[in-house]
């Protein structure tokens, strides 16, 4: 029941993604709705659950780019297996700890994304990392906090990993 | 531990390792036509719904008058770079007799139902496929010039690049002085670099970029922009000059896929 229920709202992330989303990029920079729903995955159903759903919905994802098939879903598996060490319950009751904690998995998500897509582009490491690692980051973070004070059980646990 | 036991307790990590390694070898496989017809299906797939969460979006606008007079517009500037053109070409042989120029567009509109974009992508999805007559590497325009190519191609969608996608490339020339280079998105923002174009050639800041039409893929005289700024290379040959797309990236609902072109200036 949860795979089929997980499966229409990684749909329905997907295709905000593609079609609402892009109208609040910033000089191409969006929030990534995708992996804050893998992340809320991770912390209802823990890792293994997080890494499925990471993987599966990456590569759906990437399927509507023009970049490499894979990358998106590499960024989330790498993201959630650090995430699934570190969440714990003080992340319920300290919201600075818990944004940290996203601001973190996040920035691991996009410094293995962005890298791999900027190949062939000749952009060096800090420019990549101050114009689009950071900046993506931040847009997701925003849009993580939104979300956690609109529905404060997204990202509260069910089950710890 | 029973083998059953061993691996339930080390599932996360045989997630991840099986994870890592499909993942990486999908990014190296990423030109196998397997994947491509994966991406292909998943497009088609999630092509209906895209277009009814679109589609939401336009309902409180004059659909149909805009579609026909973007229409209009659209051919209205491909025949106006074709006569600046012809303009151009007029005054470097104006002393020719028997000049002739043709130019003739097949042009379908497509609906863009949803974007693909970050840093680097930046993609759109037609709603328009090969059923609609349209293949890979097909022009994208809109009424204010070049905006892509067509990436893949389903039956009823398509992703297109756009002018700032890391991947798109595109020979131009100066539009005053004929100076040839090549187009690329210009590594952050929205903005593009003209390459390839050497030191002391005769550019300024406010030329018009069009296509060169060499290529077989984009017709010549489509506008790209115009000329922001111009700086050396401290060490190199070439010039760095950043350009300005015509096209407004952040406005575009829809598209033109140049289905064939013919364009004799000569």
């Amino acid at each position: 029941m949860y795979v089929l229920l997980y499966s229409l709202l990684f749909a329905v992330a997907i295709i905000l993604q593609l079609t609402l989303i892009p109208l609040f990029s910033i000089k191409n920079i969006t929030p990534d709705l995708v992996f804050i729903v893998v992340l809320a995955i991770v912390f209802k159903h823990g890792r293994f659950w997080g890494l499925i759903s990471g993987f599966v919905a990456g590569v759906v994802l990437d399927f509507f780019g023009t970049g490499f098939v894979g990358v998106s879903s590499l960024g989330n598996i790498l993201a959630v297996f650090f995430a699934g060490y570190w969440i714990n319950e003080q992340f319920e009751r300290r919201f600075l700890l818990l944004l940290l904690f996203l601001f973190i998995t996040t920035l691991i998500h996009n410094l293995t994304y962005f890298p791999i897509v900027s190949i062939g582009s000749s952009i060096g490491f800090w420019p990549l990392f101050f114009r689009s690692v950071i900046p993506h980051s931040m847009y997701t973070l925003v849009f993580m906090a939104v979300i956690y004070l609109a529905i404060p059980s997204a990202f509260n646990k069910s089950r710890l990993a | 531990m029973l083998p059953n036991e061993l691996l339930l307790h080390r599932r996360d990590f045989i997630t991840f390792f099986c994870g890592v390694l499909v993942s990486v070898v999908l990014i190296f496989s990423n030109n196998n036509s397997q994947i491509q017809n994966v991406r292909a299906w998943t497009v088609e797939g999630f092509g209906f719904f895209l277009n009814k969460v679109t589609a939401l979006r336009g309902y409180y606008q004059l659909r149909e008058k805009n579609l026909w007079l973007n229409e209009q517009n659209a051919n209205l500037m491909l025949e106006n770079s074709r006569l600046r053109e012809a303009a151009f070409e007029n005054d470097r042989l104006k002393n020719l007799l028997n000049f002739k120029s043709r130019s003739k567009f097949d042009l379908v509109i497509g609906k863009i139902i949803g974007h693909s974009q970050d840093s680097f992508i930046n993609s759109v999805i037609l709603d328009v496929g090969k059923n609609e007559g349209v293949y890979k590497n097909m022009a994208v325009v809109t009424a204010q010039g070049l905006a892509g190519k067509i990436f893949s191609v389903s039956e009823n969608k398509a992703i297109a690049y756009l002018l700032l996608d890391r991947n798109f490339r595109v020979g131009v020339i100066d539009q005053r002085t004929r100076i040839p280079g090549i187009i690329r998105w210009f590594k952050t923002g929205s903005e593009l670099v003209l390459g390839e174009v050497p030191k002391r050639s005769d550019v300024k800041v406010g030329d018009k970029i069009v296509t060169s039409g060499i290529s077989r893929i984009f017709p010549g005289g489509l506008t790209i922009g115009e000329i922001k700024s111009i700086s050396d290379e401290k060490l190199g040959m070439f010039m760095n000059i950043v350009v300005e797309p015509a096209v407004d990236f952040s406005r575009l609902e829809e598209v033109f896929v140049v289905k064939s072109h013919n364009i004799d200036l000569n």
